[in-house]
Parts: structure tokens; C-alpha cells; sequence
């Protein structure tokens, strides 16, 4: 009920004021899912490319983010950007812990937008292939995981199975059989301890919450 | 000539007073449930006092139950959703025109 | 026969018919010649006859045999019947004897038809002569009684005289007494399908003629027939311009309550009232006077809503249950889109003509805040009660905001108590939410002296009480009660604000031109302004001297006796409703936007249907109205001379 309230006062903006330039409302006929095209304008690596961005609300937005992807399935694909997974998932601060319940969908849009436009290498992230093996379906689950990953590495946290961070971030290398709630629990576990703690060591069947 | 007023049946329109002196026919909206300020949140039924507003010291206000939802969520820090500053409730400048 | 046909007399065609049996006696071959010869003599002797008999007998025989109806007893028979005819024996009918000469001539037999049809023309003035306009007791029974008191006995003579017993003669009458009962229930139906109209109008005196009408209808099947015949006069009578809104609806409610009665399942209300609720919808007061019946509008009289029924929540479209024992197929005369109207009650009915409620709750919206606005006692009860009831019927959810309307007016009141034990004052604002009432139409003026004055300090008190709010004053709003001192007499008025305004000037400054009045108060239109000047014109304390200039009168003007000088009443001026913007034009006012659309779009393609205007409109931004909507604006445009309309395409007007 208060989801849809806000979603259709912001369809209604949309529709009476118009999209933001490049994005166009293309599916919005509930309040679960909306599809809007987007495209880059300007002198970037993306002149002339559209792509697709799939909104997925829940009940609780906007205090909660709403999951945004980018459409992968043939008839759109995902842009090559450093943050942007090749099945869609975006990395981006707004839509995980940066997420704000001021920002709308034109402005996780026009964030996006920019940060297309203002991408210098055209180029998937570094550990994709391993990512899209084992990515979740809903992407905000994955971003604590990279948020884990990016907080243990700047605590020099040392690894829980033993090795250190530094060398699956560079080398794109996720430990195959360790699953994302072992991250989410992760996350609870390590965002209180002070930098200079080491992580307490956690066994797989300590990690996996079922 | 005199005029006595005997009586006045007359009508008006509260306003929450936030400060500002706008005339804008719509009125502001709270930034979370984009309801203006003089509705009332998704959570309630009628607005004015049981839906009240709340002013942060970093100027921006918010219908108080809006604001609450968020900063109970781990997600907001305790941040305005605004700025991302600290969210500091700020006391109203109550009496600011004594009799 | 040439007697006859000079001379119509029934007699004289019984006379023919006494020398054509006398020769048929006198030419019969002899009995002991067998009846294979008596068979052979008597058809080539009725050939003969009818062959020669002359078109006009059928119309003399027809007329004989009713001039029978009249010859009951032998004292009402004529002489020449008895003397042509003798019966033998003791007979209670006379005309036995007339009866046994057509058989014997094969008159009965060839005539059959034209027998019956006697019976039929009979009993077809009977029952117009007796039962037109007569609806307020069942005719049927008695209808059916008088054919067996009357034209049975009558007919126990060409059918069923050699019946010794009363069962032998019920046996020989039944397929002809069937036919006849068949007859009087068509020819019964027929006259109240004609009469239906006015017996819907008639209703609920005219009950017992419904009931009459569906007996016979399941006796006879003239279903089609009445729903074609009521969708005429309907539509002859009914459905035209000249027809009142709330006339319609009150005649689509009792039409409802009628074939109610006459067809419980339904299908012949839902064939009838389909061009009815098509024709309400195009209407464009239609809601307003649906909704102004649910709140029971006090002025105008009776409501369309029986106060007995229940109050039920609105009924949605209905799916079939398929676990209902009481289920019964739909009747065989039941189109497709034939839903089965299980009984609901008459405002879901009505509300159903639209697809959607939310036009509803809108006007009522609008209609609870022109009743709350001039409200001046404080007492709402009766709203409070009429929105009760509303939310059984449309869910709290959609009142919520009418919920809010009177709750403004119970905090308002409060509010109000409170200020005044801080300060007195004369005014006791109303003081709203805004977004939850309609639109107001919106024409704020500052208001001057004194009034200013009290409107600030209410404000503050307001301010001191609620410190986070403030009030924003719809000056235009509301009624004041005046008391005016003059040099030689007190003028009492309530008047709306605008003529308060003005009067307040003029206690200041003597004489004004209008321009100059508007310029002081601002923001208003000329017309309010010469109406509010003509408030104090009528109660005699301004007087336009010049063309557009006002004085005040200190002292009286003789000739303006006519004006209650000294009266204090109150003016009418305030009587008029609040100031609300209907619905209809809100959604005018939102379709004006796009009405440059429209103009470019014809200006650029010269003339188009209405269909490809609607589409094209669609990527207009903000465009969210159905093609109805746009027909309607279309109309209006087309009234106000903007466009015109040939063959369903539309262009400029030059």
C-alpha cells in the first residue's frame, strides 16, 4: 500500500513531467517492476547504444532500495563498464549502503546515466566471469558481499580461510563453494570490530545461514 | 458609517510553518513519501497533528513518521536523507511571538 | 345475400341460411339410399354452395354468430331466430336450433375459424374495455373467470351440445377452451406491454398489474415483444433532452422494481435497461444527481433510494459460484452478456452504469464540502450520518478523505472554543486541510480595515495554540453577519465576504468606481464585483449614481422604499452554495491543456476521426483521458464554435 502510493505519485511525475533526457518509461504496469530504456548522450563510449534498466520494488521502498539491474536478455545487454556485471548487476554505492529514501527512479537513472558517460575503459569488471557464475538474483544481496569485500580489505582484515584479500580482488578469484550468505553473515560479523582486530576465523558451517 | 462585525463564518487553510513563505499552490513534499507536507504519510489516515512534520537542524523536514522509518533502518546510519548528515532533531522555535 | 349486403342485418343472413337448409332438406336423397350416397350429396351440395356463396357472407355468417352472444335466453331471442330455427324440445339456448342447421350444412366445420375468431374479438374488448388503466388490482383472474361464466357456456353449443355430462363437455371443450385462456393471456399481455410505460410510473400502485403481467408471461411468450416495446416508449418517452436527469433515474429505479416483479431472473430488466444506463452515462450531471439521492438531498423530495433497504456494501461483477445449490440456468432468452443480476440493491446498480467509483466519491466530495461550507451553526450530524452509511457502501478506504472533511470541521470547532476562551472574537473559522477538499475556486482578496484586522488576530492566537501551523485565509469564503449604523437607521445583512469588503470601504470613503474598488480589494472579476454592489443597492445603502459609481446613502432615499430600509434580514446573497469547482470542471479546466494539441493537430491535418485524435493525444504528455472524455470535450468545443463535425471528422472552425 504505501510502496504503490509512492511508486504512483512518481509514475505520475514521470508521466506529467516527463522522463529525464535518454530515459524512457518503457514497462510500468504494476508496482513490483518497471523497465525504463536508457541511453547515453553525448561523446561517450556509448554513443548510440541503448540499454534497459529493470526496477524491482518491494514493500518497503523507499526506505529500502529498489533493485536495479540491467536488462541481459538478447534484446538488451548489460553496457561493458567496470561496475556492471556482463548479466546486468550494477555495482554502484546509491543502490546498496549509499541508498537514500529521497532518491528516486529518475535519479538512480540519472546517476547511472553519468556513470556511463563518465566511464574512460570499456571494459567488464575483473572478476565477472566467476561473479555471474554465482551471483544471487536479487543483486542488492551481492552488494554486501563486495561491501565486505571492499570493508575487509581496507581493514587488512586477514582472510578467514587464510588468504589474503588482495589476491582474489585482483585476480578475480571467488572461493567457488562458499556461498553469499556466508558474506552477509560476514558483514554482521565484521562492520562492528575496530581495523586493528583480526576477523574472527568462521568455518563454512559456521558461515552458512539456511 | 459604522460597520459592526456580528458575526463571521469565515474559512481558511492550515499550513504547517516551515519557515518559509511560499505561495506555491502545491505546496512542498516530504523527500521520502513525496506526499506534501500538509497530507499526511503512507502510514496514517489524517493528516495535521497525528502526522506531524519534523525539522532536522540541517533545515530539511520530513513527515515524522517517514523520517523515523528510515533512520530505525541499520541501512540510513542514522543520516538525513538529504545530506547524509547526522540527523539531529531540531527544537522548534516554539513562542517565537509571545503575547 | 344482396339483402344483406344493402341491409347488414344479421337476420338477413340467417334467413339465407334458412332457405339453404330448407332446399338441402328438400333436394336430400332419401335416408334408405345409405349414407355413402347422403355422404356423396352433401359435399357436392356444399361445394356448390360455397362456391356461390359471396365473399361478404364470411362477414354476415361472423356477425350472426356474435349477434348470438346476445340471445342467452328466449327472452332476449328475436322472434325471426326462433321461427327460422325452432329448437326441439326444451332448450336453454334459443339459438340451439341455429347451431344444428350450420352443421348440418357444414357451416360449423368451414367456419371453424371464423367461430373462434368471434370468441377472439370478444374476449379482446372484454378485457380493453375493463382492464385499461386499471392497474391497482390483478384483472387476470377476473379476466379468466368471466371467459368461463362467459364464452365457455356460449361455446357448449357449437362444441360440446351432445355432452350428456359436465366431464363429457370439459372433454370436447378442453383444446378449444385452451386456445381461448391462450388468447386472453396474449391479448392481456399485449395490452399491459402497452400499458407498461405509464404502469412503471403508476408504481408501486400499479403492483397488482405486474403480477398479472408475469402470469401471463409465463403462459404466453411475448418476452421479446415487451422488451422491444418498453425500449420504444422508452425511448420516445424517456430518453430525450427534454427529460430530467433525476426524472431518468427515477424512472430506470422503478422500471428496476417493475421487472423485478414481472422477471425475477433478470434477463428482461438487463435487456431494457441497457440503452438506458448508455444514455445516463453520456448525461453529464448524472453522478451528481445519483450522488445527491445517496446523501438524500433535502430540496429535492423524494429520494431514489427506498429507505427499507438495506444499506449493503457495493457489489462487484459477479462470477459464478459454482458451488451454489440454488443454481438455476439462465434463461433461454438471455444474450450472452447477460449476467445474473443476483438481487442487489438499487445503488449498485446504479453506481454500476460507470466503470469505476472513484467519479462518485469525487462528486461527493464536492457536494459534502459545498454542504459543509455553509454550514454556520456547527452542526454536521446529518453529513456525518450520510457519510456513515456512504462508507458501507463504498469502503472506508475511498471516504477517507471525507473523513478528513469532517474531521477539519470537528478540529475547527474545537480550535475555535479554545481561541475564543484566550480572546474573543466574531470569527469562527472553518479551517481546512488542504488536498484533502476540492479544489476552491481560488479569487483570495485581501480584506480591509477591521476585518484584516480580526483575520490576523485569529491567525496569531491560531499560531499560539497549534505553534507549528499557521492559517492561510480563503477570504472569499464564508458569510458575515453585518450590522450596519447609518445617520438615520441599522442595517442588518449576512453577506459574503466581497460585500463586506466593499461596505467596509465605504464606511472610509463615501463614493467609488468600481475600478477604484477593485483595485483596493484585488484579485477579483468584475461581475462579483457589480453583484456584490448590488447586494447594498437592493438594501438600499449604496445607490450607483453615475454608470459604475457607488455612494453610500446616509440618510434613506424615499424612493427607495421598496428596499426594506430598517429590514434587518438577512439578504439571499449567502443562500447560493459555496464556491466548489464541480468535477466536470475540474476535468474541463485539466482538458483546456490539451486543447492546443488538438488545435495543432487539426490545423496540421485538416480533418480527423475522433479515434485518431485520441491516439495521437496520447503522446501528449500527461494524457490519461478515455475517448468518451474527449468526445465530450469535442462537444463542448464544438458548442463554443471552436470546431465543427461532419460525418464523424472534425476540424477547425474558421
Amino acid at each position: 500500500m504505501a510502496v504503490s502510493r509512492r511508486l504512483q505519485k512518481e509514475l505520475r511525475d514521470l508521466q506529467t513531467q516527463g522522463t529525464p533526457i535518454g530515459i524512457v518509461l518503457l514497462q510500468a504496469d504494476d508496482f513490483q517492476t518497471w523497465k525504463l530504456s536508457i541511453e547515453v548522450l553525448g561523446n561517450t563510449l556509448y554513443q548510440g547504444e541503448k540499454f534497459a534498466l529493470r526496477f524491482q520494488f518491494d514493500s518497503s521502498y523507499p526506505i529500502t532500495p529498489p533493485a536495479v539491474t540491467f536488462v541481459a536478455d538478447g534484446e538488451y545487454n548489460a553496457p561493458m563498464h567496470p561496475h556492471v556485471y556482463s548479466n546486468g548487476h550494477i555495482c554502484a554505492s546509491i543502490l546498496g549502503n549509499e541508498w537514500s529514501p529521497v532518491l528516486t527512479v529518475a535519479a538512480v537513472c540519472i546517476t547511472l546515466q553519468s556513470m556511463l558517460a563518465s566511464c574512460k575503459v570499456s571494459c567488464s569488471p575483473p572478476d565477472d566471469q566467476r561473479y555471474v557464475l554465482h551471483a544471487p538474483a536479487d543483486p542488492r544481496k551481492v552488494r554486501s558481499v563486495r561491501n565486505v569485500l571492499w570493508t575487509l580489505q581496507l581493514m587488512h582484515t586477514p582472510d578467514p580461510l587464510g588468504f589474503p584479500w588482495s589476491v582474489y580482488l585482483s585476480r578475480g578469484v571467488v572461493y567457488p563453494n562458499l556461498t553469499l550468505s556466508l558474506f552477509d553473515c560476514r558483514l554482521q560479523t565484521t562492520s562492528t570490530p575496530a581495523a586493528s582486530k583480526p576477523c574472527p576465523m568462521l568455518t563454512l558451517s559456521q558461515c552458512i545461514i539456511p | 458609517m459604522k460597520v459592526t462585525i456580528k458575526n463571521w463564518h469565515a474559512i481558511a487553510q492550515w499550513r504547517w510553518d516551515i519557515g518559509t513563505n511560499e505561495t506555491d499552490e502545491e505546496g512542498d513534499v516530504c523527500g521520502i513519501c513525496r506526499v506534501p507536507y500538509e497530507g499526511c504519510c503512507p502510514s496514517c489516515k489524517m493528516p495535521g497533528d497525528d502526522c506531524p512534520l519534523i525539522w532536522g537542524e540541517c533545515s530539511h523536514v520530513f513527515h515524522m513518521h517517514c523520517l523515523l522509518k528510515w533512520i530505525g533502518t541499520a541501512a540510513s546510519k542514522q543520516q538525513c536523507p538529504m545530506d547524509r548528515r547526522p540527523w539531529v532533531t531540531a527544537e522548534r522555535k516554539i513562542n517565537n511571538n509571545p503575547r | 345475400m344482396s339483402r344483406y349486403m344493402t341491409e347488414p342485418e344479421p337476420e338477413h343472413i340467417a334467413t339465407l341460411i334458412h332457405v339453404l337448409v330448407r332446399w338441402h332438406r328438400a333436394w336430400a336423397p332419401i335416408q334408405e339410399m345409405g349414407p355413402t350416397v347422403m355422404g356423396t350429396f352433401t359435399i357436392t351440395y356444399q361445394t356448390h354452395v360455397f362456391s356461390i356463396l359471396p365473399p361478404e357472407f364470411s362477414k354476415g355468417f361472423k356477425e350472426l354468430i356474435a349477434y348470438t352472444f346476445q340471445v342467452t335466453s328466449p327472452d332476449t331471442c328475436p322472434d325471426w331466430l326462433t321461427k327460422l330455427f325452432p329448437c326441439q324440445g326444451k332448450s336453454p339456448r334459443p339459438d340451439l336450433g341455429l347451431w344444428m342447421t350450420f352443421d348440418e350444412l357444414g357451416l360449423t366445420e368451414r367456419y371453424e375459424s371464423l367461430i373462434l375468431s368471434v370468441c377472439y374479438e370478444r374476449i379482446e374488448t372484454h378485457i380493453t374495455e375493463t382492464c385499461s388503466k386499471v392497474w391497482d388490482q390483478q384483472m387476470l383472474q377476473p379476466m379468466r373467470s368471466w371467459m368461463s361464466d362467459v364464452i365457455i357456456p356460449w361455446l357448449i353449443t357449437p362444441y360440446a351440445r351432445e355432452a350428456r355430462t359436465a366431464d363429457e363437455a370439459a372433454i370436447l371443450m378442453r383444446s378449444v377452451g385452451s386456445r381461448l385462456d391462450y388468447h386472453v393471456c396474449k391479448t392481456f399481455a399485449d395490452l399491459r406491454t402497452n400499458e407498461l410505460f405509464d404502469i412503471i410510473i403508476d408504481f408501486p400502485d400499479s403492483k397488482p398489474a405486474l403480477e398479472d403481467l408475469k402470469d401471463c408471461l409465463q403462459r404466453v411468450d411475448q418476452r421479446s415483444h415487451l422488451v422491444q416495446s418498453l425500449r420504444k416508449s422508452n425511448r420516445r418517452r424517456l430518453l430525450h433532452p427534454g427529460a430530467d436527469t433525476k426524472l431518468i433515474l427515477t424512472q430506470y429505479v422503478s422500471i428496476i422494481r417493475c421487472l423485478r416483479i414481472v422477471d425475477p431472473q433478470g434477463v428482461l430488466l438487463f435487456k431494457v435497461a441497457d440503452p438506458i444506463r448508455r444514455y445516463l452515462r453520456d448525461r453529464p450531471d448524472t453522478i451528481r444527481c445519483i450522488v445527491a439521492s445517496l446523501v438524500g438531498d433535502g430540496e429535492s423530495g423524494d429520494s431514489l433510494v427506498d429507505e427499507n433497504e438495506p444499506i449493503q456494501p457495493l457489489q462487484q461483477a459477479q462470477f459464478d459460484d459454482y458451488t451454489d445449490h440454488k443454481w438455476e440456468p439462465e434463461p433461454i432468452d438471455a444474450g450472452p452478456e447477460f449476467r445474473t443480476n443476483k438481487p442487489s440493491d438499487i445503488i449498485s446498480t446504479l453506481i454500476s452504469i460507470y466503470d469505476s467509483q472513484e467519479l462518485f466519491v469525487k462528486e461527493l466530495q464536492v457536494l459534502l464540502a459545498q454542504r459543509l461550507l455553509a454550514i454556520k451553526d456547527g452542526n454536521f450530524d446529518r453529513e456525518r450520518r450520510n457519510i456513515e452509511i456512504l462508507k458501507i457502501r463504498f469502503g472506508e478506504a475511498a471516504l477517507q478523505v471525507c473523513e478528513v472533511m469532517l474531521k477539519d470541521m470537528t478540529d475547527s470547532k474545537r480550535t475555535d472554543q479554545h481561541i475564543q476562551a484566550q480572546k474573543r472574537s466574531d470569527m469562527h473559522p472553518t479551517v481546512i486541510s488542504r488536498h484533502f477538499w476540492p479544489p476552491l475556486q481560488t479569487n483570495t482578496f485581501v480584506m480591509p480595515g477591521q476585518f484584516r484586522q480580526i483575520q490576523e488576530d485569529y491567525a496569531r492566537e491560531f499560531s499560539l495554540f497549534k505553534p507549528d501551523k499557521k492559517l492561510v485565509w480563503m477570504s472569499h469564503l464564508g458569510s458575515i453577519n453585518l450590522e450596519l449604523e447609518l445617520d438615520d437607521r441599522t442595517v442588518g445583512a449576512e453577506v459574503p465576504p466581497l460585500e463586506a469588503a466593499f461596505i467596509e470601504l465605504t464606511s472610509r470613503v463615501d463614493e467609488w468606481t468600481v475600478a477604484e474598488l477593485i483595485a483596493k480589494i484585488g484579485s477579483i472579476e468584475r461581475p462579483a464585483a457589480l453583484k456584490a454592489l448590488t447586494t447594498w443597492v437592493e438594501l438600499g445603502v449604496l445607490k450607483e449614481d453615475t454608470p459604475d459609481r457607488y455612494r453610500l446613502l446616509k440618510v434613506a432615499e424615499a424612493a427607495n422604499s421598496n428596499s426594506k430600509a430598517s429590514g434587518k434580514q438577512p439578504t439571499a446573497a449567502v443562500d447560493e452554495l459555496p464556491p466548489v469547482q464541480t468535477v466536470q470542471q475540474q476535468q474541463a479546466e485539466q482538458m483546456r491543456v490539451f486543447w492546443k494539441f488538438i488545435e495543432g493537430m487539426l490545423k496540421n491535418l485538416g480533418q480527423l476521426p475522433l479515434d485518431r485524435i485520441q491516439q495521437m493525444l496520447k503522446f501528449a504528455p500527461d494524457y490519461n483521458r478515455n475517448i468518451d472524455q474527449l468526445a465530450a470535450f469535442m462537444e463542448a468545443a464544438r458548442r463554443e464554435g471552436l470546431v465543427a463535425v461532419n460525418n464523424g471528422m472534425w476540424k477547425l472552425q474558421k
